[in-house]
């Protein structure tokens, strides 16, 4: 019986069963990683951007060991920019517990520049897990202390030994419209919206009306204009922005 | 359903933004900001002072104290359940919000200059547990920074302000670096020496769990995000027994 009991939560949770729930709107979920499967390394989606004014710090550790005790770990961090172009592939074969990478004009090789970045943690032993990488991005705003924030969006998968990124963990809906109104009043000099699309397909945005597209992977920045609301229609099941408050000379970064 | 805190001292200021609607858009006008605090070994109930707009009710650091916390409800939910005044009672649904859960805006700024914040709130299922947290220091805090704070909150079901401990450890060397004392149904706002901000530095709570902020201060810049708890890294079904076992082994060694 408790066998059966356990197959059964396996179908629900994979990812076709997860489609056939949302399209149904039968206990709908926004994430579509398949549960019924191990051995995986989920990423949230992580923002960067680099500028005169800004540089971007990623604080990760390695879950493998911290919770497997696996000494071998490595990560793959790739780096795309605001089109969805992989732009920088950066591998890590000496993790530490944890560490620390900076993303600026350097590393980059750019002037300017705005995008997503996914966390990969790989190993060669078989391990009946899985992981999420949900860790902590900092902005340093004219070299002042960088504001953290940690992940919030599941947003990538690969298996701990294979190459294929499988990116679109986000769910949408093909006739469906959801709202994610943000749960803070925007009275700052400036505010500006960070969304990036977990989802595997285009979505469509309408934040305080206006309306946008995001193409899969893509990110935006949004000014808010004098808007204190805000207040975001989409067919993304799940879209939680990031969000810079700006005043006078001091910023506030934070998750939606 | 969700509880909100500050904290009251004499570094920072602490304000919280309560939203008057879930974040899925819908609005609740029969609910406003209740205020507990501990009176004579029993829970006191009354609606507090707040300044309100359309979408929001403003709590400053006139109302908030280390100890009242506060949520939303009105008259007739709290006459129902204030029988009992020794345990916390799960007033109404409107904070259970899924995916996403409902939160509040607490910020803290440095002299009218610096400010950060994180969307927070205190899990009801929280207030009924006992336990210990375990979480890395080094992800949040800065070791160049001017200051580093850790500020830890609990809030737990019965009326008492009990004292416990919150250990820095070495967890490579399973040894306690400090032992501070910190009390339940507080905001306790704990200094931390930049000498214990390496990578092996954890805290660790004896039988209190409560939420684990971290502030750092430079220049009159702020930066204040929560750490995830371990089972967050781990999504596979073995992950409350891997988090377990690895308490465990660390409570055995540490805390006789």
């Amino acid at each position: 019986m408790k066998l059966k009991l356990k197959s059964f939560n396996s179908l629900i949770r994979n990812k076709t069963a997860k489609k056939i729930r949302n399209l149904l709107n039968i206990k709908p979920s926004h994430l579509l990683f398949d549960y019924s499967k191990t051995g995986y390394s989920v990423s949230d989606g992580f923002f960067w951007r680099v500028d005169s004014d800004f540089k971007t710090i990623f604080k990760y550790s390695d879950i493998l060991n911290i919770f497997y005790g696996e000494k071998t770990s490595k990560v793959l961090i790739l780096i795309y920019d605001d089109k969805f172009n992989l732009i920088k592939t950066h591998q890590n074969n000496h993790i530490r517990d944890h560490n620390s990478l900076v993303i600026d004009q350097e590393f980059l090789k750019i002037e300017k520049g705005f995008g997503s970045f996914f966390i990969f943690h790989e190993t060669a032993r078989n391990l009946n897990t899985n992981i999420r990488n949900s860790c902590y991005t900092g902005y340093s705003f004219k070299n002042s202390l960088p504001s953290f924030v940690h992940g919030n969006l599941h947003s990538a998968s690969k298996s701990f030994t294979g190459n294929k990124i499988e990116f679109g963990l986000g769910a949408s809906s093909v006739y469906k419209k959801y709202i994610y109104q943000v749960q803070n009043n925007m009275e700052f000099d400036k505010t500006e919206i960070i969304l990036i699309n977990n989802c595997n397909s285009k979505i469509n945005i309408d934040l305080n009306f206006l309306v946008t597209e995001l193409d899969i992977g893509q990110t935006k920045i949004i000014d808010t204009k004098d808007n204190n609301i805000v207040k975001i229609k989409s067919n993304s099941m799940l879209i939680r922005p990031i969000i810079f408050n700006y005043r006078n000379n001091y910023i506030d970064v934070y998750h939606g | 359903m969700n509880y909100f805190f500050g904290l009251s001292n004499s570094i920072f200021k602490s304000s919280l933004t309560i939203p008057k609607f879930q974040n899925n858009g819908h609005k609740n006008d029969k609910y406003s900001p209740f205020e507990i605090t501990i009176s004579n070994n029993e829970w006191l109930i009354k609606k507090c002072n707040f300044i309100e707009d359309e979408n929001f009710f403003f709590l400053d650091d006139d109302i908030i104290t280390n100890e009242n916390f506060f949520f939303l409800s009105n008259n007739e939910e709290v006459d129902q359940f204030n029988l009992s005044k020794t345990e916390l009672y799960r007033y109404n649904d409107f904070t259970n919000t899924q995916p996403v859960n409902f939160r509040s805006n607490l910020r803290i700024s440095y002299k009218n200059r610096g400010f950060s914040s994180y969307q927070s709130e205190y899990p009801f299922e929280m207030t009924q547990k006992n336990g210990n947290v375990l979480s890395s220091i080094f992800s949040l805090l800065n070791s160049n920074a001017d200051e580093n704070y850790i500020l830890f909150r609990n809030i737990f079901k019965n009326p008492t302000k009990k004292k416990f401990n919150l250990y820095l450890i070495d967890i490579k060397k399973k040894e306690i670096l400090n032992s501070i004392d910190i009390f339940s149904n507080s905001s306790n706002l704990i200094f931390i020496d930049n000498k214990y901000i390496n990578e092996n530095t954890y805290l660790l709570t004896d039988n209190f769990i409560g939420i684990p902020i971290f502030i750092s201060l430079k220049d009159n810049h702020l930066s204040m995000e929560h750490t995830h708890p371990p089972h967050h890294y781990v999504i596979s079904d073995d992950k409350f027994k891997v988090i377990t076992k690895l308490k465990n082994e660390i409570k055995a060694k540490i805390i006789q």
